[in-house]
């Protein structure tokens, strides 16, 4: 039983939002269009859009470690533990808006640049992809300021000015004079630009006035790549920008198709989706061997694989329909998760394709360990998570979080209540709870069948689990039909169309682009729910291309 | 003097070489009856998780009987030797190698148990049984089943067991045999078969020939595995040439050559007193063969 200890007046509150949790339903804010003729419309026209302000965005760990082995040609250690990247409604990519960096954080960034900078000048291969020049002597200040100034257009993104080169070169030769060795004032200079705001932050700030600025060609240029590859322009991306011709259609398409094309993307898609399904957390996520046979330390990583391995076929090798996602049958698995699933591995080495059966009750996204291991505890399932997790990432819709005074518990099983339907009917049938649970519940027992880290069960306790239930009216009688039911879900489309926007802006969206959402949304439908063609609409959107005015 | 794990384990086993007059029934001899029991359903594979010799308890013991002769104490038939009683009341079981356990666990292989375990989680003792055509768990008139071995190295659970539901290579070194089934009673099945194992203990790998043998399993009707028992002839002495070969203690080379004849049980082809039984109780887990391991899986073509 929970206690109850809100007040009346925050249980009221409590109850209320809870009612109206699904507010920001993005499925409420349909196209225009979206009444049902019998053919297919024309797609509106791109709605006006009123963007929020831009904001400066530091580098995540990753889009770092990406941006110096794309620079460098070489894949870098890079040993120090940055201050943690910051999450905001579940997107590392919003929450690099909203970081500061502590005193001791630049330390730490300034330990991490003296050991890339010590690694790159140590390896042929990073050396040389930024030094060409010979130096005639310990203070060679050109020679130093051309390989900087090389090093530092990649790393921030941008022409470096002659006086930005001068001084790199100048710092260098100072260096090197001193020490005798040009190494040593290479070294300096590329601490210095590691160190530099202009590699560590994203700085997207447009021109112009109003509410409606474009972003420079470089600032567009580095949106556009850290969209699609998680990481710094090309040399060709640059000289698009660096021409002018990226604030152009034709090419910005043209530039967004071949980078989509180019291996980087797998990359880029990876981290997307590594964040809208917090997948990057697989690896450390720890679960009770006592409670668990098959846990084991290799299980989160190979999760996590699988359901990128899945993404990345799907959107890049096939450009199929994004919502095959929630249902295929076709599963990435290497031999631990073909264990866990209890089907045949395709290989005893690395990853193979296999067909789940049906009579394993187990498809698509919802039956991947990824989502089935993170959406639970650490010794046994959780209804409530799995079925938050589903609302709020899958079809957008918001839950509030429990009070902080709530005792969230609930009771141990015993032969009155074994399995855990039984159990959280306390949440089901207390109004404290219901509000809220009676969102997530019912749609997390539906995956009752899978146990804490995924593995199929019939029972609980030796009771027969009942995986039935209902979402939103339609009934599904077990976690296989559960699956079709949130892949026909209509929020599908608006909310994957907004992840995707927060993730390529960085930043919550505002009202006065709702309607852009919802057009967004509508060429993800038109387009057969191509994910590709959801990414080069994002890219060529006004939202996208522009910032708001300065706050 | 060597350990008395690694001399006695394969002493109890039986090694040797396969006995041409026993060869291992290949899988390609099925005939065209077993086609038609594996035509048409799915297959079901399971692999020994755990796997110890069948105690004899008061005269009760695991194990199938063999020569069809129940042969009481002090009988001359059965070559003399008393058979015993299983758990469930048949008579005639034969495991004369029973009588032996005892002895060795006091003497020098009180491991042996213990080695037989960890060369299945080493995935040195990886024995499969795959339940071609299977419909019904509980009940098919008409199955193949083919035992075999497995190799690789398996994943252990948590509990340190082989995990359920894993997959294995097939061990192309062992020819497998198979045969046609029922299963009947709820889930009980009867595999007469020789039963070729290849056995790596320590750093003494060795083929054992189980002839004559019979495999029950009892299957659980969720699937979750099966337990049962594996029964079945050793000749004496392929399996004492196999002993002498390894190098083993004269002393304990000695007292083999001096024990196993004497509990020999069953008749050879020649009529002759030459093989003892020996009983394997087994717990077993589902399993698979990888999808793609280079080797054919059996079919029904």
């Amino acid at each position: 039983m929970l206690r109850r200890l809100l007040p009346a007046p925050r249980i009221a509150l409590l109850l209320a939002i809870g009612l109206t949790a699904c507010g920001d339903d993005p499925a409420k804010k349909p196209p225009a269009d979206a009444e049902d003729s019998g053919e297919p419309s024309a797609r509106p026209p791109v709605p006006e859009v009123a963007p929020g302000a831009p904001a400066l965005r530091r580098l995540t760990r990753t889009q770092y470690e990406n941006a110096l082995e794309d620079t460098f040609l070489v894949d870098l250690y890079v040993p120090t533990a940055f201050e943690p990247d910051n999450e905001v409604e579940g997107l590392l990519s919003v929450g690099a808006s909203t970081t500061s960096v502590s005193a001791y954080g630049v330390e730490l960034y300034e330990q991490s640049a003296q050991t890339v900078a010590d690694q790159v000048l140590a390896d042929l291969t990073a050396r040389t992809s930024f030094l060409s020049c010979t130096p005639s002597g310990a203070s060679d200040a050109a020679c130093a300021g051309e390989a900087l100034g090389l090093a530092a257009r990649k790393l921030w993104r941008r022409p470096v000015t002659e006086d930005e080169q001068a001084r790199l070169g100048a710092l260098a030769a100072a260096v090197g004079a001193e020490s005798g060795d040009f190494d040593e004032g290479l070294r300096t200079g590329l601490v210095a630009i590691l160190q530099s705001p202009h590699f560590l932050y994203r700085i997207e700030n447009g021109a112009g006035e109003g509410g409606l600025r474009p972003l420079s060609p470089y600032e567009l240029a580095s949106r556009l790549s850290f969209l699609l590859w998680n990481s710094i322009p090309d040399e060709a991306l640059l000289a698009k920008a660096a021409d002018g011709s990226l604030a152009e259609d034709e090419v910005l398409e043209a530039e967004a198709r071949r980078m989509l094309d180019d291996a980087r993307a797998r990359r880029g898609l990876r981290n997307l989706f590594d964040e809208v399904f917090h997948l990057y957390t697989l690896p450390t996520l720890s679960k009770d061997p006592l409670a668990f046979a098959n846990a084991s330390p290799e299980l989160g990583p190979s999760a996590r694989e699988e359901t990128l391995l899945g993404i990345e076929r799907l959107v890049l090798d096939e450009d199929g329909d994004f919502k095959d996602l929630f249902t295929t049958q076709r599963a990435f698995v290497d031999r631990r998760l073909a264990a866990l699933y209890n089907v045949a591995a395709a290989t005893p080495d690395g990853f193979g394709e296999v067909i789940l059966p049906e009579a394993g009750g187990r498809r698509g996204l919802f039956g991947q360990a990824s989502f089935l291991m993170l959406q639970a505890h650490a010794n046994s399932t959780s209804a409530t998570r799995r079925g938050k997790f589903v609302r709020t990432t899958v079809l957008c819709q918001e839950i509030p979080a429990p009070p902080a005074n709530v005792d969230t518990s609930i009771p141990e099983a015993d032969a009155e209540s074994p399995t855990l339907r039984e159990r959280l009917e306390t949440h089901l049938s207390d109004p404290y709870c219901a509000s809220c649970h009676r969102l997530t519940d019912p749609i997390g027992l539906g995956f009752e069948n899978f146990d804490g880290i995924g593995k199929w069960r019939p029972t609980e306790n030796d009771a027969v689990i009942d995986p039935s239930g209902d979402l939103d009216g339609t009934s599904f009688t077990n976690a296989w039909d559960l699956a079709q039911v949130i892949s026909d879900n209509p929020n599908i489309e608006p909310c994957f169309a907004r992840h995707v926007y927060r993730y390529g802006t960085g930043r919550l969206n505002v009202d006065g682009e709702d309607e852009l959402l919802a057009w967004l949304a509508d060429g993800f439908t038109r387009s057969g729910h191509s994910f590709r063609e959801l990414l080069v609409d994002t890219v060529l959107s006004p939202g996208f291309r522009n910032v708001g005015e300065m706050q | 003097m060597g350990r008395p794990g690694r001399l006695l384990a394969p002493l109890a086993l039986g090694l040797g070489c396969a006995q041409e007059q026993n060869s291992v029934k290949q899988a390609e001899d099925s005939g065209e009856a077993l086609e038609v029991c594996a035509a048409g359903g799915p297959t079901t594979t399971y692999v020994i998780q755990q796997l110890r010799f069948a105690r004899n308890e008061g005269g009760v013991s695991w194990g199938s009987d063999l020569d069809g002769e129940v042969t009481p104490t002090g009988s001359t038939g059965g070559c003399g030797k008393p058979d015993l009683t299983d758990p469930e009341g048949r008579p005639g079981i034969d495991n004369a190698f029973a009588g032996l356990l005892p002895a060795i666990e006091q003497t020098e292989g009180a491991a042996i148990s213990a080695l037989l375990q960890d060369s299945i989680r080493a995935g040195e003792l990886l024995l499969t049984f795959e339940l071609l055509g299977l419909d019904d768990l509980e009940n098919d008139a008409c199955i193949d089943v083919q035992f075999g071995n497995a190799s690789g190295s398996p994943l252990l659970g948590t509990d340190g067991e082989l995990l359920a539901g894993q997959s294995y290579l097939r061990d192309p070194s062992v020819a497998p045999s198979r045969a046609e089934a029922v299963v009947v009673e709820g889930g009980r099945l009867i595999f007469r078969a020789d039963f070729g194992i290849k056995l790596q203990i320590l750093t003494a790998e060795l083929d054992l020939l189980v002839t004559q043998g019979e495999a029950r399993l009892d299957l659980a009707p969720d699937g979750s595995g099966a337990t049962g028992h594996i029964t079945g002839a050793v000749h004496i002495q392929t399996m004492l040439d196999e002993i002498d070969k390894h190098g083993i203690d004269q002393g304990l080379k000695d007292l083999i050559h001096t024990v196993l004849p004497a509990i020999a049980d069953l008749k050879g082809p020649e009529g002759t007193c030459d093989h003892f039984s020996l009983a394997f109780e087994f717990d077993a887990v589902p399993a698979f063969y990888y999808l793609d391991d280079g080797l054919d899986a059996p079919t029904a073509d």
